[in-house]
């Protein structure tokens, strides 16, 4: 837990504004919180708004809610808590948020239930509407609205003026009350709570953090600028680099982590300003002793990507490098609205190749602007990206989740479908629905890009070890010929990968059959999923030894 | 169906491929939990339902043009 204390915002602004209001507030902390939610990938913001409830003397409990209904249930019964709160991070799963709220109703869970993230906070009326059991919802940032929410709850008082949130009214309207600023200094929040198990990587653990919230952007397909531009304040907020670095330290030596993942929603990296930002955090990692004893990975744009600033981040420990690429066509980044060009992806990949840097990306092949050119156009440029063998290549459809500009437009164009749950659009060319099914039922239901069993990931993953092992262990025998054969297994993967799609799109433009079936592309794809272990077990267990010794001796240096 | 790789008895518990993907989770806990036969099935269940509500749109055409020939 941190020993930062929360302080709160200008004058002006409603509700609460300082810390000693907020310490001054009634509470009655006996019961407890329960906060349920996706729990998979660390879920920070949960992180954040337990380590805020705790520091003012609540008890929370934070649960899985992909675990099993009737043992959240009990869980709940058990517990007897004065408030659930749901933290709904996608919006397919607000069905099953709302059965769940059934479930915890209908079992005699009397809390106040309330709700929060992006579409909840977005889509307000809709989420009231869909989860009936809900009593409010806590729009935007929500560590200081839930606290203050909590409070009121929990000595019985009127909570429906509490800034920043929405409630149905007597007459069934979404009522909204005025919305909160968000946070201006991110560092007088507590570090989030992480009471799970790191997620590791051939041993090494690794934890999420972030650095910033907000994004200056305006891509048409998300809605994080339009989540953080809704409510007034400043929308991109950076934490000190000297409090990132402390958090990271902390970690390292009372958790023995060394993979850092910042998951912020645009790593700072643009303008002198912000580069200079990351030079401080830089240099706050070699005070703290920490450069060659952690690793790190961040998420960022092509444009972002510069040789100077990547070399000395590579040098402080950065291994990998996701960037939203999107598009490899024109067509496709204007209707993205990126405000990149295909020449600045293309740049951004070439530059992290040269710095030695291991990278990932987000591709929609799909968007809606998508046609037979625009697909031959991405394919060519996963193949100038990654057609070396240097990643595997992944790519999705766009889809037009609540709250995103894209979303408002496809529905002027009468072309939005679906529902909450599953939303679509139709593409303006009719044949390229027909290609987009075909496709994706091979791709999909053969195990290619998405899933456990899918290649691709597993490809990349072993990339991703490949880095961590150059980073974060001693040399190894056989390590240059391990890379060329998962550069041939990956090159090959790509190979038909690109092939089956350009052979789809062909044969979908001219109305003619195609020669690809589940079973034609299970076969291949099972092969390579062999030679892939074969290589990456062999190589692991041919230095097994150095490999063990080398976390052990971490290990005890941590302990130290 | 790709299948997940084996690994050998020789790699130890710590170093065992566990791939791990957490900036794209949604379409693992899809295909984790259904497989190409369940797909099939919901792609059938789906194609039924919408027959089906085809069907009631036919019927309710056919009435809407009953009344309006009646009313010619």
């Amino acid at each position: 837990m941190s020993a930062f204390p929360i302080s709160l915002r200008a004058a002006g602004e409603p509700g609460v504004a300082s810390i000693s209001e907020f310490a001054a507030v009634a509470r009655d902390t006996r019961r407890p919180v329960l906060l349920i939610g996706f729990l998979r990938q660390g879920n920070l913001g949960l992180g954040y708004l337990s380590a805020t409830l705790r520091r003012f003397g609540y008890r929370v409990e934070v649960l899985d809610f992909e675990s099993d209904v009737d043992e959240l249930v009990a869980a709940a019964c058990r517990l007897q808590p004065m408030l659930v709160g749901f933290s709904l991070i996608f919006q397919f799963y607000v069905r099953r948020y709302a059965a769940l709220a059934q479930a915890l109703r209908d079992s005699g869970v009397d809390a106040h239930f309330t709700i929060g993230g992006h579409f909840a906070s977005l889509s307000s009326q809709e989420t009231l509407n869909l989860v009936p059991e809900i009593d409010s919802i806590v729009r935007f940032e929500g560590e200081l609205t839930l606290l203050e929410l909590t409070d009121r709850v929990s000595v019985g008082a009127d909570w429906r003026d509490v800034p920043g949130i929405a409630y149905r009214s007597a007459e069934g309207e979404c009522h909204m009350t005025p919305a909160r600023r968000l946070i201006h200094d991110l560092d007088t929040l507590p570090w989030p709570d992480r009471d799970y198990d790191p997620e590791s990587i051939l041993g090494q653990p690794a934890m999420p953090l972030i650095a910033s919230r907000g994004c200056s952007r305006t891509c048409s397909f998300c809605s994080i600028h339009v989540f953080y531009r809704a409510v007034p304040g400043k929308v991109v907020r950076l934490r000190q680099p000297r409090q990132v670095v402390e958090e990271m330290a902390h970690l390292h030596h009372e958790r023995g982590i060394t993979i850092f993942l910042f998951q912020d929603d645009d790593f700072p990296l643009y303008g002198k300003v912000w580069q200079r930002w990351t030079r401080d955090l830089i240099r706050e990692l070699y005070r703290a002793d920490l450069v060659g004893r952690v690793i790190w990975k961040l998420n960022c744009r092509a444009d972002a990507v510069e040789p100077e600033l990547f070399a000395e981040m590579r040098d402080a420990g950065l291994y990998l490098v996701y960037m939203g690429l999107e598009s490899g066509s024109e067509d496709g980044l204007d209707t993205l609205n990126k405000g990149v060009e295909v020449a600045q992806n293309l740049a951004a990949v070439r530059m992290l190749k040269e710095l030695g840097l291991t990278f990932e990306f987000g591709f929609m092949m799909f968007d809606p602007s998508t046609t037979f050119e625009s697909i031959r156009a991405n394919v060519g440029f996963l193949e100038a990206i990654v057609g070396d063998g240097s990643n595997a290549a992944v790519f999705c459809r766009m889809l037009p989740y609540d709250g995103t500009p894209i979303k408002e437009s496809l529905a002027r164009e009468g072309r939005l479908r679906g529902d909450v749950c599953d939303p679509d659009y139709d593409f303006l060319d009719p044949r390229i629905n027909a290609l987009y099914e075909d496709l994706n039922d091979l791709v999909y239901v053969a195990g290619w890009i998405h899933g456990h069993r899918a290649l691709s990931p597993k490809i990349n993953w072993a990339w991703n070890e490949l880095a961590v092992l150059d980073r974060l262990f001693p040399d190894l025998r056989g390590r240059a010929r391990y890379e060329q054969s998962l550069r041939a297994i990956t090159r090959a993967s790509n190979d038909l990968l690109f092939r089956l799609v350009l052979d789809l799109a062909a044969a979908h433009e001219a109305g003619r059959s195609h020669r690809w079936n589940e079973e034609r592309l299970a076969a291949p794809c099972d092969r390579l999923v062999e030679r892939l272990a074969v290589a990456r077990d062999g190589f692991v267990a041919r230095n097994q030894t150095v490999l063990l010794r080398t976390i052990e001796n971490q290990r005890l240096a941590v302990a130290a | 169906m790709a299948t997940s790789p084996r690994p050998p008895a020789a790699v130890a518990e710590a170093l065992q491929f566990r791939p791990r993907w957490w900036w794209d989770p949604v379409p693992d806990w899809v295909l984790d939990h259904i497989n190409p036969a369940a797909i099939r099935e919901i792609a059938v269940v789906q194609l039924t339902s919408q027959l089906e509500t085809l069907r009631v749109q036919e019927k309710a055409l056919e009435a809407s043009i009953a009344i309006l020939r009646k009313q010619k």
